[in-house]
């Protein structure tokens, strides 16, 4: 099971992919470690400064809303954020964390403050407490084989040991 | 037992009865990667142990976004596509044949009942010819390049119906943007819209413009039912035309959708009519209408980059280039042009454009010190004769 104990970076709701890096970021700078210093440049008010390593962004409704570039996945990646809990997320952003072995977890309740510390187990029931307050978070769960793919570390990983599933409904 | 559009689809291409909410392994008629999308995809696909296509022929790379190359680092990414294409026998739509989202549909790659990924969230516009369309990052991309298949979760369905017709002065992307506002950022969260025109008698142009805007509702994919069709008894949303009045969208979200007299009299320094929201046919039709015997106005500028290299030469013979070289715009290549910053056209400091466009978030045209506002080409038209947003009605006569 995949464990991430990090600092809850709270962000508001509907932070589309151009905040999390900039369409003429994104085209200038094909460095990813120079890329990743412009994440959440144009977002207004990120309080607690810049992304750290193993950070957990702790979203509200419809993060990752706008286009469908990984580009904004792959730089969150980059930044070495831990993991994303939103309210909600856009469907192609989900789809992209998951391939690209990100975890993202939707939650339902529960409170979080910026700075506080987290810790997430993730598997299909998610299991996610508030340390620094002592409570748990309520989480949807997480489909098997979305779980799958994220536990091998995104779908080229998996495709290359499992391969493509063959046509058909999956578990 | 009733299905939806996207489970028949669904259903079919994963070989197996699948309803909203299963997860399957579905096989892919058509995807396509574009130059803002190559690199990344392509890395991917060298990442995998199989690296070549599953089916070339089912394999489109198109270089749309930055056309033609600016610099070498681009020049560098369309060469990597060509030689991808050329040692695969993949499909190559060169640049200046089109945005990815007209000029596959024009080449008559995309079928009614397919199921269509493209590594670019405007996918969604091919809903417009019965396509199961939708948007896909570039590992999806990879992956169904490579295997032929995607994996994914049968979306539910939201049911759009419309009734009457637009009025005078209104178009299809009036109606996407007024959309916009009734359906906000998630009023479509993964769904599939199945859009129903009734007798509406909307062009499939005026639907493309309704099918890509699907993606700011987070939409999965959109689709046109057959006209003819009885929609479902009870509709999810519904829209009579009648009331559709101009629309504008002001900075800087989509969403932010009034009608278009709201917002008259904001002067506007930079105009342009394109992309796969608003460059098709019709629209440079729109542009000439407004401007025929007419110029921009000194100090505003007009862009125009046709969708495809087939509406170019239509406009062409129209009369229609003629007539808006002669009103003072500046003819693009059929691209993507200006709409996400990534080639000329990038508005000044402090300056405000109007666009065809179908995002206007904060710094989306290259510049975050601009602001954008969107409109259909009949407005972005008379605003760029006026030197200022107007309702075009008033233009219009």
């Amino acid at each position: 099971m995949l464990t991430f104990t990090g600092r809850a970076r709270v962000l508001p709701d509907a932070v589309n992919t151009d905040y999390i890096i900039s369409s003429s970021r994104k085209r200038q700078i094909r460095d990813m470690d120079r890329l990743k210093q412009y994440v959440f440049e144009d977002l207004p008010g990120l309080p607690g400064g810049s992304i750290e390593p193993g950070d957990i962004l702790v979203a509200g409704y419809d993060f990752g809303c706008g286009s469908a570039m990984e580009i904004a996945v792959d730089v969150l990646v980059a930044s070495e954020v831990g993991c994303i809990l939103a309210r909600s997320s856009a469907r192609t952003f989900y789809r992209n964390a998951t391939n690209a072995g990100l975890a993202l977890i939707i939650w339902e309740g529960g409170c979080v403050a910026e700075g506080d510390k987290l810790t997430v187990k993730y598997a299909q029931e998610p299991v996610v407490r508030n340390e620094s307050k002592n409570a748990a978070l309520q989480c949807s769960k997480v489909p098997g084989f979305i779980t799958l793919v994220v536990q091998a570390g995104g779908l080229i990983h998996y495709v290359n040991s499992c391969g493509m599933p063959p046509r058909g409904c999956l578990q | 037992m009733t299905y939806t559009f996207a489970e028949e689809v669904l259903s079919a291409r994963a070989g197996a009865e699948a309803k909203a909410g299963d997860y399957v392994s579905a096989e892919v008629d058509l995807v396509y990667i574009t130059d803002a999308s190559a690199t990344s995809v392509l890395d991917r696909i060298e990442e995998l142990k199989d690296t070549s296509p599953a089916d070339p022929d089912r394999v489109a790379l198109v270089i749309d976004h930055y056309v033609p190359a600016p610099t070498a680092e681009v020049a560098r990414i369309h060469g990597r596509m060509r030689r991808f294409a050329g040692e695969t026998g993949a499909v190559l739509i060169e640049q200046g044949e089109g945005i990815c989202h007209t000029v596959l549909g024009e080449m008559g790659l995309v079928e009614p009942g397919d199921l269509i990924i493209g590594a670019d969230s405007h996918t969604v516009t091919y809903g417009a010819y019965g396509a199961l369309a939708a948007g896909v990052g570039s590992t999806d991309a990879a992956v169904a390049v490579t295997t032929g298949r995607l994996w994914l979760e049968v979306p539910r369905t939201v049911n759009l119906v419309f009734e009457g017709c637009l009025p005078q002065g209104s178009t299809g992307r009036d109606l996407a943007l007024l959309l916009n506002r009734t359906m906000g950022i998630s009023g479509a969260a993964y769904s599939c819209v199945e859009i129903w025109p009734g007798s509406s008698g909307l062009s499939r142009d005026d639907l493309s413009a309704v099918c890509n805007t699907s993606a700011e509702w987070g939409a999965k994919a959109a689709v046109v039912s057959e006209p003819k069709a009885s929609p479902p008894v009870e509709a999810d949303v519904s829209v009579n035309l009648r009331d559709v009045v101009p629309q504008v969208a002001l900075p800087h979200s989509p969403h932010k959708v009034r009608p278009a007299a709201e917002a008259a009299g904001t002067q506007v320094d930079l105009c342009f009519v394109g992309t796969c929201a608003g460059g098709s046919l019709s629209d440079l039709r729109q542009a000439a209408r407004v401007l025929k015997g007419s110029r921009v106005r000194p100090g505003t500028r007009l862009l125009v980059a046709p969708g495809s290299r087939r509406i170019y030469s239509a406009a062409s013979s129209e009369g229609l280039i003629d007539i808006l070289v002669g009103a003072g715009a500046v003819i693009l290549p059929p691209c993507c042009g200006p709409c996400c910053g990534a080639l000329n056209g990038v508005p000044d400091d402090g300056e405000t454009v109007i666009s065809t466009g179908n995002r206007n978030y904060q710094g989306r045209m290259g510049n975050g010190e601009s602001d954008i506002y969107l409109g259909s080409a009949l407005t972005v038209a008379a605003s760029a004769a006026a030197g200022k947003i107007i309702d075009p009605r008033e233009v219009l006569g």
